[in-house]
């Protein structure tokens, strides 16, 4: 009884997402240089970050969702392929998101929400609303851990 | 011919099956958007609620990305040593908070027995 008291309770995914999400950020900070940093080192410390946030929030969930497994196929080929097309990719992202807003309907927003939720393209209408409610409660638990970390941060 | 009759009325069943759970699944996502939730309680259309899920989105991942500009800023400016401890007394306290204070324990007592050892090694 008292190594279940003592025992780590079950893990949700916010717990799970905070530890891979922590040591991540402990690994880009042993990698700091001691030089002043360039454009360029901000800007990948930046994605280095974001990609580690995302990958910990999508490993945190593993393969149950399909927006998981989405996100992780995409980083990986992503990664292999090389990260300076992340940037390129975003930009497209932008571009794409104002032109496709004048579609009007349940169809049009549809079709935004597809672009919006990862692998959402393959999916049908009932599967890619219900993987998009986890995929928001998902995002909101990221923000508010990413907000306390950085808090935490700060007051040091 | 029956063949096709019969596959208009399987085709329309299950239109009916899925606009209902589609109906459901909208009113799932109408109270997770605080934009929706936050006004009065009139019935907002589908197309609305997948309006506002997309912008909500949206927001969340400039969100993401505000914090994790400010986060690669944080670990730029402050020192790295500080910036360590910081994140490791996170990592224990919110991913184990009883771990954490097993561990403080742990480390009095090997502090104990430490001085115990090396007192027993001099005298």
């Amino acid at each position: 009884m008292n190594s279940k008291r003592f025992s780590p309770t079950s893990s949700t995914i916010k717990s799970r997402f905070t530890r891979r999400f922590l040591r991540a950020l402990l690994k880009i900070n042993r990698q700091r240089t001691r030089t002043p940093s360039s454009p360029m080192e901000i800007c990948q410390r930046y994605l280095k970050v974001k990609l580690a946030a995302d990958v910990s929030m999508a490993s945190a969930v593993g393969s149950r969702r399909a927006w998981s497994r989405a996100m992780l196929a995409k980083i990986r080929h992503g990664v292999r392929a090389g990260s300076t097309t992340s940037l390129a990719m975003r930009k497209r992202k932008i571009y794409h998101g104002k032109k496709s807003t004048k579609e009007v309907g349940i169809v049009g927003n549809a079709k935004v929400l597809r672009k919006l939720v990862p692998g959402g393209e393959a999916m049908d209408t009932c599967s890619l609303l219900d993987e998009t409610f986890h995929y928001i409660k998902c995002l909101s638990t990221q923000v508010k851990v990413m907000t306390r970390i950085a808090d935490q941060l700060c007051s040091t | 011919m029956s063949s096709r009759r019969s596959h208009s009325r399987q085709s329309g069943v299950s239109r009916n099956i899925t606009d209902d759970q589609i109906t459901d699944l909208v009113a799932k996502l109408q109270q997770l958007i605080p934009e929706i939730r936050n006004r009065s309680s009139d019935k907002v259309s589908a197309s609305k609620v997948l309006q506002e899920t997309c912008n909500y989105i949206r927001s969340l991942h400039r969100e993401v990305d505000d914090l994790s500009d400010r986060l690669s800023n944080l670990l730029a400016t402050t020192d790295s040593d500080s910036a360590q401890a910081a994140i490791i007394r996170s990592l224990l306290i919110k991913a184990h908070p009883l771990f954490f204070t097993k561990l403080c324990f742990f480390k009095t007592s090997l502090k104990v027995v430490e001085t115990t050892w090396v007192r027993s090694c001099f005298c």
